[in-house]
């Protein structure tokens, strides 16, 4: 039965057990994929334990070879099975509901696209249980380190395949967001009156459709070299992997970053109680970055020199100016708003704050003499990991306490909501802030073991301590999610008295997501509401 | 007003942009720091696509408001529940995909369970259609709420929600 009493059985009564698993309802879906991304992460996050006990211990956990199994799993894991697809999978669940819409576009695609994740991920994962073992290649899956002959066995071809499944299903997953958010709109949602979350998965979904076909013919061409060669002859095979690679590679930075932009947007927008600052500036600088991200690949490859570096510097660095809007928005909607620190909140702030460092050390590596020194070292992966989860998933927090309620019909325990959000900063800090030291001292990444005369046994102590606290706070927002489900705190329609579409349904909305809509005149038509109500109280 | 199709447009032309500004570069020496083929082949490629695809969205929602005007409104659309097809043929997929490592055999199997996969989804569209026809039967349409959607009974046969879209004089 559907919300609403009518019948929506579409198979029969016996295959009722199927209908979870095949059911097109983009929320169902989402949610799904959403477990399964989880999932991985959780998967993704053991192995960067046991790649940082190697590190404190300074070898003798891990072979070499294993090693590279790790880091290999781990960077390909987080990548393609956790942050893109759960930030796809939120639009999939909310672009819908955002924009007054009772399904996604193309719904079967999308349920075909969360079972070539899961079929994606499992091939990738198996490639453990051969005897050659998981790929080592790196998530890049550079040539010639991934050929034949440097990478033989079947576990390397799992590893083709696995991402060439995910990468299709994520394609698929952006057509049907990118068709939701410009085919689907209820009738007064003009694009200008689209929530900024809805924005930041447009051109999430842009990047996704124009950028990823890059990395499957990649993967095609590394296959042909694998079984046939000649297809990536010497050198000049290398470099062409390395352009079609990162023509996809940083896109997909920002695909990992964008979404959880929205999701930080609408809750500062939310808990500082007023509108969206400087909301057409907003989708222009949106659309002008991720433009920009598309242009600015080459500054992976500064060093090999192959590329236009004068060209890719200048991109890489004019990507501060849409940015710099970006913050100024986020800025100014906290200026002067009636601030409420729920947990979703201080998670937006701290992705404001630490977001900021990964940025700022991003434009130290967009120049190239900079580059030369800290390419290939630990400042790097500083970098990265303070823009993907010292930002990224810090703005995934925040838009889990903040939608929680609403997916679930429950409410998140504030409490453990907050040492869950202090043990994340702590964890943060202590594990990725010693990398920039590491790395600057030069410390190259991907090395099991290092000499005892660097002095690096302490900071890698400390960097292994912090990973140790990011698990506790793992495990604190497991128990805050058990224990908010088990014994559940109704949340109602709207708890957070937010601005979007989303909020004028039930919690968790029902199967075609709407019985009504209020008018729709901006993109915060409940706060329109709202003031309304105030303006038609207050005495003329 | 087809501003869906703007967005890929305009999106696709600073993508133009952004590969035209590789040539003031062409002069950069040593050579390997001038732009490459591939580099203007990929970035091009991608803004040419984007393009195109925004001219084909543009092409669609023109004829779609023709035929909506012609119409007196969009035909209805029905959402599926389910689809056992559509996992189907995911499968078959994978199973065919990593058969190019491991073997004819899985090809084979993948290309077998693909095919059931898309022998169910022409069941499926065949069955839509008929539910349609049927919806059409019973009076068609359902009164539009303030939502835009419509349903139709279960009498029909055919679950789900009819999106009729927007009327006459609305933007999308």
């Amino acid at each position: 039965m559907s919300s609403e009493g009518v019948r929506t059985a579409s198979l029969p009564l016996r295959w009722a057990p199927l209908r979870a698993l095949a059911s097109t309802d983009h929320k169902r879906v989402a949610a799904h994929a959403v477990a399964v991304s989880f999932a991985f992460f959780l998967a993704g996050g053991v192995l960067a334990l046991i790649m940082r006990s190697q590190l404190a211990a300074d070898g003798g956990v891990v072979s070499q070879n294993v090693y590279d199994e790790l880091f290999t799993m781990h960077g390909s894991t987080m990548v393609y099975l956790f942050v893109v697809p759960i930030g796809l999978a939120a639009g999939i669940y909310f672009v819908p509901l955002q924009v007054g819409a009772a399904e996604v576009a193309a719904p079967r695609a999308a349920l075909a696209g969360l079972w070539l994740l899961i079929a994606g991920g499992v091939a990738m994962w198996s490639g453990f249980l051969t005897s050659s073992g998981a790929a080592t290649a790196s998530w890049w899956g550079f040539d010639p380190l991934s050929d034949s002959i440097h990478s033989p066995g079947s576990g390397m071809e799992l590893w083709i395949f696995g991402v060439a499944l995910v990468t299709i299903g994520q394609l698929l997953w952006a057509g049907c967001v990118l068709m939701t958010a410009l085919r689907r709109r209820a009738p007064g949602m003009t694009l200008l009156r689209m929530p900024v979350f809805t924005w930041t998965m447009v051109v999430t979904c842009l990047m996704t459709l124009f950028a990823f076909p890059a990395l499957i013919l990649a993967l095609a061409l590394l296959w042909a070299q694998r079984h046939f060669g000649g297809v990536l002859p010497g050198g000049i095979g290398a470099v062409d992997y390395q352009q079609l690679f990162w023509f996809y590679g940083h896109p997909v930075v920002y695909v990992m970053f964008f979404p959880f932009v929205g999701m930080v947007a609408e809750t500062i927008s939310t808990f500082s109680g007023r509108r969206f600052f400087g909301y057409r500036a907003f989708v222009v600088a949106l659309l002008a970055f991720a433009g920009l991200s598309m242009s600015v690949w080459g500054h992976h490859m500064f060093t090999m020199g192959q590329v236009t570096n004068k060209y890719f510097a200048l991109t890489s660095t004019a990507l501060v100016v849409p940015a710099g809007i970006e913050y100024l928005d986020f800025l100014g909607t906290l200026w002067r708003g009636a601030l409420r620190f729920t947990t979703a909140f201080l998670f937006a702030i701290g992705f404001i704050v630490q977001f900021l460092i990964g940025g700022l050390t991003g434009i130290v590596v967009a120049s190239p003499p900079l580059d030369y020194h800290l390419n290939m070292t630990y400042f790097v992966i500083a970098h990265f990991h303070y823009t993907i989860f010292a930002g990224s998933a810090f703005g995934l927090f925040a838009g889990i306490y903040y939608w929680f309620p609403k997916v679930t019909g429950a409410m998140l325990r504030e409490g453990l909501g907050r040492v869950h959000f202090v043990l994340l900063v702590i964890g943060t800090n202590l594990t990725f802030f010693p990398m920039f030291l590491l790395g600057a001292e030069g410390m190259l990444r991907r090395i099991s073991a290092y000499p005892l005369s660097t002095h690096w046994h302490g900071l890698n102590v400390l960097s292994t301590i912090g990973s140790g606290v990011i698990a506790l706070a793992t495990i604190v927002f497991i128990v805050n999610v058990a224990v908010s489900l088990r014994v559940r705190r109704p949340a109602g329609n709207d708890p957070w008295l937010a601005h979007t579409l989303e909020w004028a349904t039930s919690s968790p909305p029902p199967r075609y997501n709407f019985r009504e809509l209020p008018p729709i005149l901006s993109y915060a038509p409940l706060l329109d509401l709202r003031e309304q109500a105030e303006r038609a109280k207050a005495p003329a | 007003m087809r501003r869906a199709a703007v967005v890929l447009l305009a999106w696709g032309a600073w993508l133009g942009v952004l590969t035209a500004a590789l040539l003031p570069f062409t002069r950069e020496r040593p050579r390997p720091y001038a732009p490459h083929a591939i580099e203007y082949w990929m970035l091009g490629g991608a803004a040419g696509s984007c393009l195109a695809a925004g001219l084909v969205l543009w092409r669609l929602d023109a004829r779609r408001r023709t035929a909506a005007a012609a119409a007196a409104g969009e035909p209805p659309r029905l959402i599926p529940d389910d689809s056992i097809a559509a996992t189907t043929l995911a499968g078959g997929l994978s199973l065919a995909l990593l058969g190019a490592g491991f073997g004819l055999w899985l090809v084979l199997m993948g290309a077998g369970v693909t095919a059931l996969g898309a022998g169910g989804l022409i069941r499926e569209t065949r069955a839509r259609r008929r539910d349609l026809a049927a919806a059409g039967a019973i009076g068609g349409v359902a009164p539009r709420t303030s939502a835009g959607t419509a349903r139709i009974t279960p009498a029909a046969g055919a679950p789900g929600t009819i999106r009729p879209g927007p009327g006459p004089g609305e933007s999308r």
